[in-house]
């Protein structure tokens, strides 16, 4: 300890400009010298007007650096201090990417915060994430186009202007009517949308479909995921039933391709339906999202200080809870390459990384479960799903899997335990349907007799890394991803008429944000656990109007708020994560 | 670390013109030169801050909080300084017992207790009371002389996983001339105290309820993940809990602490030794 101390809280706040000067006069008159008497526009007084500005902008860099040395005051500390111009100023010690946007975010530099995290903790920020789901493709009456190569093809959200290429091959079909025309519309107030078709629709359940024609129930004319329940009927996703009658209109089979913005971070975030441009044109030929895409943005500040302090739990091997979650969070930096059965080299990274982790003991089996979810809200893949069967296909080796593989076309998958056929190893695939894929360059030989487990994708990329890096000898330890709990958010908001428009496109993004950031199952209030709490949401749709960023809004009221249909608190599985499914219905009303 | 051996208020002077070194504009130079050397001493605490042991001792808490401890009740400011400058050595065995039975010592600081832990399968590890905890505690492998609940009947609702060798329990000893704790008994309705009341006493216990939440927080975080703290114990009787001894309900349970209580000669008696405490555990 110095022999003489300044006080912790000291170093953290420069003197202002006057108290310099005052200090510096006092001092003066300390020693003899009549320095309070002397006029202002002398030398001796100008000199050391201009000297106590620089001690003032000096000792402000000063208190920055004290700050610095600390995760909490790096990551949210501020100095406020006299600039040169005489104004007084206030700059966080770090800035934080995740809170800029444009010019700013692009003049954005490493601050202490990283300095610290990358030297004390080896820790980097993690960097933003371009968005990336899925787009459904629909023909309506052009004639088929393509094939695209990954990169060729592009669309576009005209309500913010973000754009999106395709990141697989895929050709577009000449326009396909499923079941000639709808010949019923069941719509009763708050149950399921059915369609019946005049004919045999030949769908299959998790299909997506356009409606087009429909007259009386226009919002029904769009894109959507259904669920067969007859040859001739399915259900709709996502909506409910509004005891309106309507009929006719035609369904037509949609292909569902994989995009990713181009931009990335939450620029590229686009609610469900709002990704209508196609920027390739195709004459015929239209798109929309039937899920949101959520771009990740910068690491923010607080995050990467709780990944540091992660990050000590990570030395050991003995795998503390926080080691697991570390792992986890830091994925999308652990680069992984692999070589494929074919000799083909592959290095893996994540599509979106990790942002949310539960880490939960089985009490019973000693199991650790270690749940995961990303900025969008589930993680795609699969990470040790069992395999069923391995079969012939055209030479190749077909994997059928106990559940859904949740896989993609181009996807890398790590298989092993399979007895019978040469199926282990590293792979990239080819999807046959949700339960079956065959093994790029693979030879199918002998007879499938008995085990194996597959992990692919995103999840199945963090299990290997978590397997690899933290689970300890003995110990057994499962990664799945968070389940899905759609939430529909209805709310009237009152807003000036000239931020009517604005407001409508800030909201949707607002809503997008928070629930990116929704901890696997929910949040505890004072009341009760694994809640969403309406009064956050509430929150949200009053901060959407934020005027330059402050805690002051625009928004002039906001009534009749049902959060996943009620008026209190949502209640969430405690291994759900909430994803905004409808599109949150915001009546904007300008006044 | 050495400090610089002249003060820019000493280097202005010695570099000055003689017109510059004598008379008001010697006591000018001196204060811009003073005012220069307090900016520096303050740079150098304000870099020395986040180093424990150079700190002040109002900079600890966040030290600690940067590397993932909380300082003990009663420890000093030298000795978590200490823990905090070992902190990253510390951490490569955190999810050890090694590890949570010395984090437990060290925030129990100045007291030095006796600590045990034990495990399902009756593996002890324990520190005697003021160990040297930079080593390893010292690990008996008892002959299955540790039976908390399996002949627990009925089956406790409080205990309904018995059995699993990621089970496990901490124990630690209030004994000697200077407990750290002592039983405190006070009975809830007699003497009008409710619970909350009493900040400076956990139930049965003199030590503040925050004590026993800083022991459990540092079993939750030191521990491995895929281990249960299923209790931790607090004896007032140093002859418990004998790693030396057999599973006979006199030193050692004896498979019926599954529930607070067993009927006996139809009379419901309390199942585990009375002169403990026990602090429901953490996982």
């Amino acid at each position: 300890m110095p022999a003489y101390s300044l006080g912790f809280s000291n170093l953290f706040q420069p003197a202002s400009q006057s108290q310099w000067l005052s200090s510096l006069l006092s001092a003066l008159q300390t020693l003899g010298v009549p320095a309070t008497s002397w006029q202002s526009g002398s030398v001796a007084k100008q000199m050391l007007t201009l000297f106590s500005y620089l001690g003032s902008a000096e000792d402000g860099l000063v208190s920055v650096a004290a700050q610095g040395g600390f995760l909490d005051f790096a990551g949210s500390g501020t100095v406020t201090y006299n600039a040169l111009s005489g104004q007084v100023v206030t700059i966080p010690v770090t800035p934080d990417p995740s809170t800029l946007t444009g010019t700013a975010l692009a003049a954005w530099q490493p601050g202490w915060l990283d300095v610290l995290a990358d030297g004390s903790y080896n820790v980097q920020r993690l960097t933003a994430a371009s968005a990336s789901g899925s787009v459904a493709i629909t023909n309506t009456s052009g004639s088929a186009a393509g094939p695209f190569a990954a990169g060729t093809f592009h669309v576009a959200n005209p309500t913010t202007g973000a754009t999106y290429t395709n990141t697989a091959t895929f050709s577009v079909p000449s326009a396909q009517v499923a079941g000639g025309s709808i010949s019923v519309i069941t719509n009763p107030n708050g149950g399921a949308v059915q369609i019946t078709t005049a004919s045999a629709h030949g769908l299959t359940s998790g299909a997506t479909v356009l409606l087009q024609g429909i007259t009386g129930q226009a919002q029904l004319n769009a894109t959507w995921v259904i669920t067969v329940t007859s040859t001739t009927q399915f259900t709709l996703g996502g909506v409910l039933g509004n005891g309106v009658s309507s009929s006719s209109g035609k369904v037509y089979v949609s292909t569902v391709v994989a995009f990713a913005a181009d931009t990335a971070g939450t620029a590229g975030t686009s609610a469900v339906g709002t990704i209508t441009q196609l920027v390739t044109s195709l004459v015929g030929v239209s798109c929309s999202n039937t899920a949101a895409l959520v771009g990740a943005g910068w690491e923010s500040n607080a995050a990467l200080v709780a990944r540091c302090r992660l990050k000590l739990q990570s030395l050991s091997p003995n795998a503390p809870a926080g080691a697991y979650q570390y792992f986890a969070l830091t994925a999308s930096q652990l680069v992984q390459a692999f070589t494929t059965a074919d000799a083909t080299a592959q290095t893996l990274t994540l599509t979106s990384p990790i942002s949310r982790t539960k880490v939960a003991l089985n009490l019973s089996t000693g199991v650790v479960t270690l749940t995961l979810a990303n900025a969008s809200g589930p993680v795609g893949g699969c990470a040790n799903l069992a395999v069923s069967n391995a079969s012939a296909s055209g030479g190749l080796i077909k994997i059928t899997t106990s559940t859904n593989h949740n896989l993609s076309t181009g996807n890398f998958v790590q298989i092993s335990g399979v007895q019978g056929v040469p199926a282990n190893g590293f792979w990239t695939i080819t999807v046959s349907d949700a339960t079956n894929f065959t093994l790029s360059g693979s030879t199918f030989s002998g007879s499938y007799t008995s085990g194996g487990s597959v992990e692919g994708s995103d999840l199945g990329l963090v299990d290997y890394i978590v397997q690899q890096n933290c689970v300890p000898v003995a110990v057994t330890a499962t990664t799945q991803s968070a389940t899905q709990q759609s939430v529909a958010i209805v709310a009237t908001v009152y807003v000036p008429s000239a931020q009517a428009s604005s407001y409508a496109a800030a909201v949707q993004t607002a809503l997008l944000n928070y629930f990116a950031t929704l901890p696997i199952g929910g949040l505890a209030t004072d009341g009760a656990t694994n809640v969403i709490p309406i009064n956050d949401v509430i929150g949200v749709l009053y901060q959407a109007g934020a005027v330059g960023g402050s805690s002051q809004s625009y928004v002039r009221g906001i009534s009749n708020v049902t959060l996943g249909g009620g008026t209190a608190d949502l209640v969430m599985g405690p291994n759900n994560v909430a994803v905004l499914s409808p599109a949150p219905s915001i009546t904007v009303v300008g006044q | 670390m050495s400090r610089p051996k002249q003060t820019l208020r000493d280097l202005a002077k010695a570099i000055s013109p003689r017109w510059l070194s004598t008379g008001v504009a010697e006591k000018y130079l001196a204060v811009c030169g003073m005012a220069l050397d307090a900016l520096n001493e303050k740079l150098r605490q304000g870099m020395w801050a986040h180093i424990p042991t150079y700190s002040t001792d109002d900079a600890l808490p966040f030290i600690g909080a940067d590397r993932g401890l909380v300082q003990g009740p009663s420890e000093s400011a030298f000795a978590f300084a200490s823990r905090c400058r070992l902190a990253y050595d510390d951490w490569q065995h955190a999810g050890s017992a090694w590890a949570v039975l010395r984090q437990m010592i060290l925030f129990m600081s100045p007291q030095s207790p006796a600590v045990e832990i034990v495990s399902e399968n009756s593996v002890w590890q324990v520190y005697a009371a003021g160990s040297d905890t930079s080593q390893p505690p010292a690990i008996t492998v008892g002959a299955s002389n540790w039976n908390w609940d399996l002949a627990t009947t009925p089956p406790s609702a409080l205990s309904p996983y018995t059995g699993g060798w990621w089970r496990f329990w901490v124990i630690l000893f209030a004994t000697g001339s200077t407990p750290f704790a002592a039983p405190a008994p006070f009975v809830f309705g007699t003497s009008g105290v409710r619970i909350g009341q009493r900040p400076d006493a956990s139930i049965g216990l003199n030590i503040p309820p925050s004590t026993v939440a800083g022991i459990r927080s540092i079993v939750a975080t030191w521990k491995s993940a895929n281990t249960w703290c299923r209790w931790i114990v607090i004896s007032f009787d140093a002859t418990l809990f004998d790693p030396t001894k057999s599973a006979d309900g006199t030193h050692n349970p004896a498979g019926t602490f599954g529930n607070w209580g067993i009927v006996s000669a139809n009379v419901m008696v309390a199942s585990r030794f009375s002169s403990a405490r026990y602090c429901d555990g953490v996982y």
